[in-house]
């Protein structure tokens, strides 16, 4: 009806996804529910092209009246975005899809009982406790399921399950005025995939509270991190924020064409530099995968309607691709988009989102990684992170840094900092641990847009090492 | 266009309705707004959305959950409440857990501009042109946004008690870029009516173009003057790791054991008052609690943090109103921060510097260090040297790494003007006068 009424009133393009979504959350903290949550959202979003210009209204009222008045709602909006446009809106061409597609799981996280996920957070939570100076534990469980219906005026109807699981803790140990934390299997909540249950049972999440604990604590007492340029090797899980941030954002088409300019910025990757700017060392080789199971940013197709692909951004240092939409595809002539455009529930309108980017895992031994190091810092686990608005300029805090001294990790340091330059940073990359090391991190929490929304992804990484990179911050 | 705070009440009273007999509490919150978003001088984005959202949470005991559904049909909210009693079943008992509060008298925040919920893509569209011809005129791009709409809240539970909000914003956001530089200016208003496009516009288009050809200067040390909105981007983060009850109780914060301890400089007073003439919201808390207004810091001495009843409880104190949805694992929040003004104006600040660099905004702020509040940013949009009190040269953007505690002690002069920001993710808003900083620590520099 939507589509039919949209083209009756004149739009060019119109496309309607019907959404239902639920979650359920789990958070226990310090022995009490920090959260026990269910919900339920369902609602609409249409989308239309109208004398060139896009218009998008969403409604969570499912009845035939609302769908006309919203409907109206975007025909009205596009035809008002008309009057400020440079260039119609031309779609990149995409064959129509009529398919099913569903996250492949093993275990319904949403059938599990309750009981079961409490008792875990409970015995982690009694674990992590033990010391009085842990002030803070907090063990979490989410799941997502999505349901997406999409239809276009172009012949596209794909009606898709997407389910996303994820769990994990973290202590916060307090002794004065010193501050420390530390989260298993990753910081800001844990480790999320595109995985039933057994995702949960697979982290082994009890045994690993006793060291992360410890860690915690030890932290309180340990050194402050070098001031100097040295020898980094980072953990796998930071390169992957690292992915995300500096080369993630750095390469949606959205942002290089200046419209995030006003908010998240622009990006240094430039139209010019596609196939011709190193990025990195020879070593560096990146990739985006929407088919890559347990992916967070896995799909059949995106809210375009765009199939799932794979393909390269850098290889072998070198920059030589973007992640598009059909209309950032279509606005420079490219045959087809890369399938990246996402949209945060039915409520929000679909703009280009990172994908799973991943760093190609490499031929070394991680241990011999850090044998090789004479003087360095091995940092782990994100704590901070903040890169400029062209994605040049980064600087990350992790929970936990070791000094490397003799090609031996040494002693603790606290709030391990680093900063670099991106180009500069990827380029003196001289040695990425092997696929033994390699894992698909989940990131649940990346924000663009405006209104503002967030979207989860995953990048897959193993520990990697800089050369000469400034550790700690300058006075 | 119905009373959206009576068909919220009304949304919330029916909820309460199907508790059957469960201790329960109801949250509802709606919306309608639109945002029209702007870059290279065309419209690039136009869209506008309802929301509801109808949060259920039943008590037994010491032992809560919570179901969220937008479906407020009797089944939707039956099957909610069903839910919500089927988890609670699950749990051990969570000291932290508070029974219902009662009523309790709530001043209204009146902050509703019927004229601004009812604007529509055609006045947004005429705004945005403006400002993107008046851009054109100056040779520069344009990008930004232009949005209005309403959003209310209601909360009732099975004590009796029901209070409900309504309030709009607009905001205009405009950047002005050319090829090597960019300028930026924003304001938000319950009244889209009073939002100056073309004054905005002219900020940003002047900042633009006195930000061509900036040139490189060495991290290190500098005064600085921050522009009202980037003091908001520092009061933001004290409201998430400073002025909260919860982190005050655990000892993670800059607050934490010193009440009554001169903290900042004697020119700093920061509050939290939804009632200011420049902020809105509702004057309630989650649970429905009155919100109070609340000195936080007086003449740079710590004085409070805000509390819910469960951190009240802890420190012995009582609730400023200042709860989430319970139970929460962020605490209470202060949503509507003040640092309250001084007596320069911006032209004064600048004359009276030697050398110094005056800052627009900061752009990806994020916390290093809670105790002493250490953050990292960077400038963004305007940044410039200052040299014998004038504005000398434009400069390449710079990454601060900065205690905040540290720079609230070191406060030489600040401004009468105060502008409000809003939180870019969720509610909040902060109003800020620009600040002079002596000893503001910038620890890199970028290519641009």
């Amino acid at each position: 009806m939507a589509l039919s009424e949209a083209k009756k009133l004149g739009a060019t393009y119109a496309d309607i996804r019907l959404i239902t979504t639920e979650h359920e959350r789990v958070v226990i903290r310090n022995g009490n529910i920090g959260s026990l949550d269910s919900s339920v959202s369902r609602g609409f979003g249409v989308r239309v092209i109208c004398d060139g210009a896009w218009g998008f209204a969403a409604s969570p009222q499912m009845e035939e009246a609302e769908v006309r008045r919203v409907t109206a709602l975007a025909v009205e909006i596009a035809r008002a975005s008309s009057r400020a446009k440079e260039k119609d809106v031309v779609l990149a061409p995409e064959p129509p899809a009529q398919e099913i597609w569903m996250t492949p799981f093993v275990e319904d996280p949403f059938k599990v009982p309750m009981g079961e996920k409490l008792d875990l957070c409970y015995a982690v939570d009694e674990v992590l406790r033990k010391s009085p100076k842990i002030q803070v534990a907090e063990s979490s469980m989410l799941f997502e399921r999505e349901h997406c219906i999409l239809a276009t005026s172009e012949g596209t109807f794909a009606d898709q399950v997407l389910l996303h699981s994820g769990a994990g803790y973290a202590a916060t140990a307090v002794e004065g005025s010193e501050v420390q934390v530390r989260s298993y299997p990753n910081s800001f909540g844990g480790q999320y995939m595109a995985l039933g249950y057994e995702l949960v049972r697979s982290l082994h999440l009890l045994r690993e509270a006793e060291r992360v604990r410890e860690e915690a604590v030890a932290l309180l007492a340990a050194k402050p991190c070098p001031k100097r340029k040295t020898t980094l090797i980072l953990d796998g899980s930071q390169v992957a924020l690292q992915i995300h941030e500096s080369v993630g954002h750095a390469t949606e088409l959205d942002r290089v064409l200046g419209m995030e300019a006003n908010f998240a910025g622009t990006s240094f990757v430039t139209l010019e530099k596609e196939g011709k700017f190193r990025y990195g060392s020879d070593r560096v080789n990146l990739y985006c995968d929407s088919t890559i199971p347990g992916g967070l940013a896995t799909f059949g197709f995106d809210d375009d309607g765009v199939r799932a692909q794979r393909w390269d951004i850098v290889k072998n240092g070198m920059f030589v691709g973007y992640q598009t939409s059909r209309e950032i595809a279509g606005r420079l002539g490219r045959p087809r988009s890369t399938g990246n455009s996402r949209a945060e529930g039915w409520s929000h309108i679909p703009i280009i989102r990172n994908g799973n980017l991943s760093l190609e895992p490499g031929d070394a031994d991680f241990n011999k990684m850090i044998a090789e190091v004479d003087d360095g810092v091995y940092m782990e686990t994100n704590k901070s992170w903040s890169i400029d608005q062209q994605r040049l300029n980064f600087q990350f805090t992790c929970e936990l840094g070791r000094e490397i001294r003799g090609g031996k990790l040494q002693d603790l340091v606290k709030n391990p900092t680093y900063q670099s330059i991106t180009p500069d940073f990827w380029g003196a990359c001289d040695a990425i641990a092997g696929p033994a090391w390699w894992t698909l991190w989940g990131v649940i929490n990346c924000g663009k847009g405006q209104p503002g929304q967030i979207a989860a992804m995953s990048h897959g990484a193993s520990p990697a090492r800089f050369r000469d990179i400034q550790v700690g911050v300058p006075d | 266009m119905k009373d959206p705070q009576a068909e919220i009440e009304s949304v919330t009273r029916k909820a309460l309705e199907h508790a059957d007999g469960s201790e329960a509490e109801v949250i509802v919150g709606a919306s309608e707004s639109a945002t029209t978003r702007f870059s290279e001088s065309s419209i690039s984005q136009n869209v506008s959305r309802r929301d509801l959202a109808i949060t259920v949470r039943v008590l037994k005991g010491k032992c809560t959950a919570r179901v969220t559904t937008n479906d407020a049909d009797s089944a939707g909210l039956e099957r909610a409440f069903a839910t919500a009693r089927d988890l609670v079943k699950y749990q051990r008992q969570s000291p932290d857990v508070m029974p219902l509060p009662n009523r309790e008298a709530v001043q209204p925040n009146p902050a509703y501009e019927a004229s601004t919920a009812e604007v529509g893509a055609e006045v947004r569209a005429e705004a945005v042109l403006r400002a993107v011809a008046a851009c054109k005129r100056a040779g520069l791009r344009a990008a930004g946004i232009c949005s209005s709409g309403w959003s209310g809240v209601g909360v009732g539970n099975t004590t009796g008690l029901i209070v409900s909000h309504k309030d709009t914003s607009a905001t205009f956001s405009v950047s002005a870029q050319s090829d090597d530089s960019s300028g930026w200016a924003e304001a938000s208003s319950r009244d889209f009516g009073e939002i100056d496009v073309d004054e905005l516009a002219s900020v940003a288009i002047e900042k633009a173009q006195a930000s061509r050809k900036a040139q490189s200067i060495e991290p290190g040390r500098y005064v600085v003057l921050l522009e009202p909105a980037a003091v908001a981007d520092l009061l933001q983060f004290m409201a998430w790791f400073g002025f909260g009850g919860l982190g005050f109780a655990e000892g993670r914060t800059f607050m934490a054991g010193k009440l009554g301890q001169k903290v900042f400089g004697e020119n700093i007073t920061i509050k939290d008052d939804a009632f200011h003439p420049q902020q809105r919201g509702m004057p309630f808390d989650f649970e429905g609690l009155p919100r109070r207004p609340v000195t936080l810091i007086e003449d740079g001495v710590a004085k409070a943090v805000v509390h819910d009843r469960v951190t009240a409880r802890r420190v012995k104190t009582e609730t400023t109103g200042h709860a989430l949805p319970q139970p929460s694992t962020e605490g209470p929040f202060p949503l509507n921060l003040i640092l309250c003004p001084g007596n320069s104006t911006r032209e004064e600040m600048i004359a009276s510097t030697e050398r110094g660099i005056l800052v627009t905004r900061f752009h990806y702020t994020n916390l290093v260090e809670p105790i002493e509040l250490v953050l990292t940013g960077m400038t963004r949009d305007g940044t410039f040297l200052i040299e014998k009190g004038k504005v000398a040269r434009p400069l390449k953007n710079l990454r601060f790494t900065q205690s905040v505690v540290e720079a609230l002690g070191n406060v030489e002069q600040i401004s009468v003007d105060e502008k409000t920001m809003l939180s870019d993710w969720g509610p909040g808003a902060y109003t800020a006068p620009a600040l002079k900083i002596r000893n503001f620590n910038f620890s890199s520099g970028t290519g641009f």
